[in-house]
């Protein structure tokens, strides 16, 4: 075999080999800071309502039920306006417009986070304040609203792509059916596409659950349990970020390991879910 | 070089290809002459083009497992071209292949040559130029195109791009040309063009040509195999081909 | 419905931002040549953050680049069955994992240094680059197989089929065919590089340190100053440069955003 043939797939080889080891390196490291507390009897105290670190108190439950209850209302905002939009762009809505709102969701995906929650921080949360009596405004539903549009675009995108794809194959056998647009895209359609539309919730899902700037912008980070849409949460995410930040000492840091393991093993779980829905099928290229 | 005498050059024996689970060649045994064009019958999906891909090794780019025995005449000696440590490269630059659709880089006419001749001959400025110059002669475009060398080759119509692409290949001085359905996607003049040119080549290279059509194997070939899922069913000379075509036509079995 | 509030944020922002956009937004009171090549601090000014973010940026897409696109060709080219799912696994997991989860890692590099090898190990520009190179190498590598798997077949084997050896075919026929891909999935990457905030808020981030001074030391970033400014400000000019730093920020991102569009709009018409 000539030398430069073999030396250029071991490039090759060595660039897949580095990018997967990022994978297991971010695993791994992980895995190793948080291992004391899960190995240990910490856990227990791990999945307390407790959180306060100068008592040696680490619970981070209301982090994992601030996350939840963050990620279910933002997926509340987002998947009726997402199924929407895929509706209006596929062909309910008069073709420029459809085309026009498309463009505007792309872009839309574009726009930096930061961005939306500090616009957010100076329109919303003010609003919510002076109507709300009792609510400072940083709260659960301020996160969840911006949220919910921070992930239309991409539960959008994917649904769409499933659906044009469905689309292009059983349009035309609709018509001859006799049915009108609205009654395809309903009854036929749309549920033909179903893995793809899951595998955009999902993905839609993943992306809010590891959000972090919104929850720790709007969302007022204080460790408790939400008593309602007004009270002010904190995120799995967000506490990561607060508590790295504060520098507080290491027994805090390992309860941040093990919420950073908790992301991991969610995105993966979606992760290995939407390869699984897809490998069944009919394989959809993933969007980005 | 001019080949005088019919001499075998291709011997396969159970020869098996598959992608995956779908198995495409079931157990080819066959043997071809040099010497006038072998044509390859059979309809589509019958593993012509997976035949042609065996005998320079590009099934596997494809991932694609092949087992059995091939033997390719070159340099004097008869090779076997599956053996595990064959040389890739240079066994796919003595066979050369021309695709069913032309498939032009796009760059100029003149690139197209040259870029693949300057990186696997070595050859200088000069002395690639010479060459080009030659296969553009070889394949009739010089006329046409010699003027205009650095317009893009996809300017160039469906029947030019095709010889163009068989120019590229001739360029790299190869001992054997396997064609698949060289005048598929061109229109009739242009078939007509490039099925004389093959009949004057046929003289200097053994040739494999598939065909989609045994009215053109009729016009081309001194041989002709018929495969069908995946098996030769016929081994057919010059004058079998005649009858062969006839009784297809009876039987209503040509597609 | 979501155009109108789409349409309002963007509005609200070239309003509120537009207003003080302008010299003194980027360089406060100090004079503009001098900022710029360090000679003056510019202490109420968005330049150190612009000038950080852009450093990060390319040290970042610098890092990512190489093994992103090996990677790319690695599935597009070499990889086959169990392997190339086993990798396509990987990437997606790395593309699905939250970034500040990425973040958290460099961090735990740091600690994980300090333990052993450099007790002095601290965190900075050199590691934010890493984890957004981390943080973006799926796009890249994403975008480098879906530009060389849309590639006919037939033009794929050209390389191949002329003998060619595999570095020949990839300089020679693979990437220039699918360069226009590639170019705008990177572009599309630096985007997000440039965007994200999380990664860069635990690894060394800091609000006022000044040009970026070596890779080795804590730096500003046009994201940090506006979740900072967001949080933190304590006048009304800060806030105005809050409004100043979202305007030029977006301004960024949505221009490597339309140009990456364009880019990929050009490729489908001239493969379709
Ligand atoms: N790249 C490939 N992957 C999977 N199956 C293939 C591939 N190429 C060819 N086949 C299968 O091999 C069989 C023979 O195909 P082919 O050789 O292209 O036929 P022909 O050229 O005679 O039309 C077909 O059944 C086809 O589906
Ligand atoms: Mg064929």
């Amino acid at each position: 075999m000539h030398f430069s043939e073999t030396f250029s797939r071991m490039l090759l080889y060595t660039a897949a080999i580095v990018s997967m080891a990022c994978v297991m390196a971010v695993f791994a490291f992980l895995v190793y800071f948080a291992w004391p507390v899960l190995a240990g009897g910490e856990w227990k105290d791990l999945l307390s309502l407790n959180w306060r670190p100068f008592q040696a108190h680490y619970g981070i439950l209301p982090m994992i039920l601030g996350s939840m209850y963050l990620t279910v209302l933002a997926m509340l905002v987002a998947c009726p306006l997402a199924a929407g939009v895929c509706l209006f762009c596929s062909g309910l809505g008069p073709g420029p417009a459809a085309g026009a709102v498309k463009a505007l969701v792309r872009f839309m995906s574009g726009i930096p986070t930061v961005v939306y929650g500090f616009v957010a921080a100076f329109t919303l949360v003010p609003f919510l304040r002076s109507h709300f009596s009792g609510s400072t405004g940083y709260c659960l539903l301020a996160a969840g609203l911006i949220l919910g549009f921070l992930i239309l675009p991409t539960i959008v995108l994917i649904g769409l792509s499933a659906l044009e794809r469905v689309d292009q194959e059983l349009s035309l056998t609709c018509s001859a059916l006799g049915l009108s647009r609205v009654q395809s895209l309903i009854h036929v359609i749309f549920p033909a596409a179903w893995p793809g539309l899951l595998a955009a919730v999902l993905l839609g899902f993943a992306r809010a659950v590891g959000d972090t700037l919104i929850a720790l912008m709007l969302a007022g980070n204080a460790p408790q349990l939400p008593g309602s849409l007004f009270d002010s949460i904190r995120t799995l995410t967000a506490h990561i970020a607060l508590v790295v930040a504060t520098d507080s000492q290491s027994q805090a840091y390992r309860s941040v390991f093990a919420a950073g393991c908790l992301l991991f093993f969610i995105a993966a779980a979606v992760n290995i879910t939407v390869f699984r829905v897809r490998q069944k099928f009919g394989g959809l290229s993933r969007d980005g | 070089m001019v080949l005088k005498t019919k001499k075998p050059f291709l011997e396969t024996k159970d020869l098996t290809v598959g992608f995956g689970g779908q198995v495409a060649l079931d157990g080819v045994s066959l043997a071809a002459d040099a010497g006038g064009i072998v044509c390859l019958l059979g309809r589509s999906g019958s593993g012509k083009t997976t035949f042609l891909r065996t005998l320079n090794r590009l099934n596997d780019e494809m991932g694609a497992y092949t087992k059995g025995s091939v033997n390719l005449f070159m340099d004097g000696r008869w090779c076997d071209i599956l053996a595990p440590r064959t040389d890739l490269l240079n066994l796919r630059r003595k066979v050369g292949m021309v695709f069913q659709t032309p498939n032009l880089m796009p760059v100029s006419i003149a690139k197209n040559i040259l870029v693949p001749l300057r990186l696997t001959s070595g050859l200088g400025k000069k002395q690639c130029r010479a060459r080009m110059h030659k296969v553009l002669e070889q394949t009739q475009l010089w006329q046409e195109v010699g003027h205009r060398l650095d317009e893009p080759g996809l300017s160039l119509s469906g029947g030019q791009q095709q010889r163009l692409c068989l120019a590229r290949c001739l360029a790299l001085e190869p001992q054997i040309l396997l064609l698949d359905e060289p005048t598929a996607s061109l229109d009739f003049k242009a078939g007509r063009r490039i099925e004389e040119l093959l009949i004057h080549m046929a003289r200097s290279y053994p040739m494999l040509v598939v065909s989609h059509s045994p009215a053109q194997a009729e016009r081309l070939a001194q041989a002709a195999f018929v495969f069908e899922s995946g098996k030769v069913v016929h081994k057919l000379d010059k004058a079998s081909i005649h009858r062969h075509l006839l009784e297809e036509c009876i039987t209503g079995s040509a597609k | 419905m979501t155009t109108t509030v789409v349409c309002g944020l963007l509005g609200f922002i070239a309003w509120q931002g537009g207003a003080v956009l302008g010299p003194a937004l980027f360089f406060g009171d100090a004079p503009a040549w001098a900022a710029i090549s360090g000679q003056v601090p510019v202490w109420d000014g968005i330049w150190p953050a612009c000038a950080g973010t852009l450093v990060l940026v390319l040290l970042a897409a610098a890092l990512a680049l190489p093994f992103g696109l090996g990677c790319g060709l690695y599935l597009a080219v070499l990889a086959k069955g169990r392997k190339k799912a086993f990798c396509s696994l990987c990437i997606n997991q790395l593309a699905s994992t939250p970034s500040i989860v990425m973040g958290l890692f460099g961090f735990a590099m740091i600690l994980f240094l300090r333990r052993t090898f450099l007790p002095g190990a601290n965190t900075c520009l050199l590691l934010a680059g890493v984890c957004l190179a981390v943080l973006i190498l799926p796009y890249i590598v994403r975008a480098t197989q879906n530009a060389v798997e849309a590639i006919p077949l037939t033009q794929r084997l050209i390389g191949p089929s002329l003998g060619l050896t595999l570095w020949q075919n990839i300089v020679h026929c693979i990437l220039p065919q699918a360069s226009r891909g590639i170019l705008g999935g990177v572009i599309l990457a630096v985007g997000r590089a440039a965007e994200d905030t999380a990664v860069i808020l635990l690894t060394g981030v800091v609000a006022n340190a000044g040009l970026p001074r070596g890779v080795l030391g804590p730096f500003e970033a046009l994201p940090f100053t506006i979740y900072y400014l967001a949080a933190e400000y304590r006048n009304q000019s800060e806030l105005e440069i809050g409004f100043g730093a979202c305007l030029v920020l977006l301004a960024l991102t949505a221009s490597l955003f339309v140009s990456a569009r364009w880019i990929q709009r050009k490729i489908e018409n001239t493969w379709s």
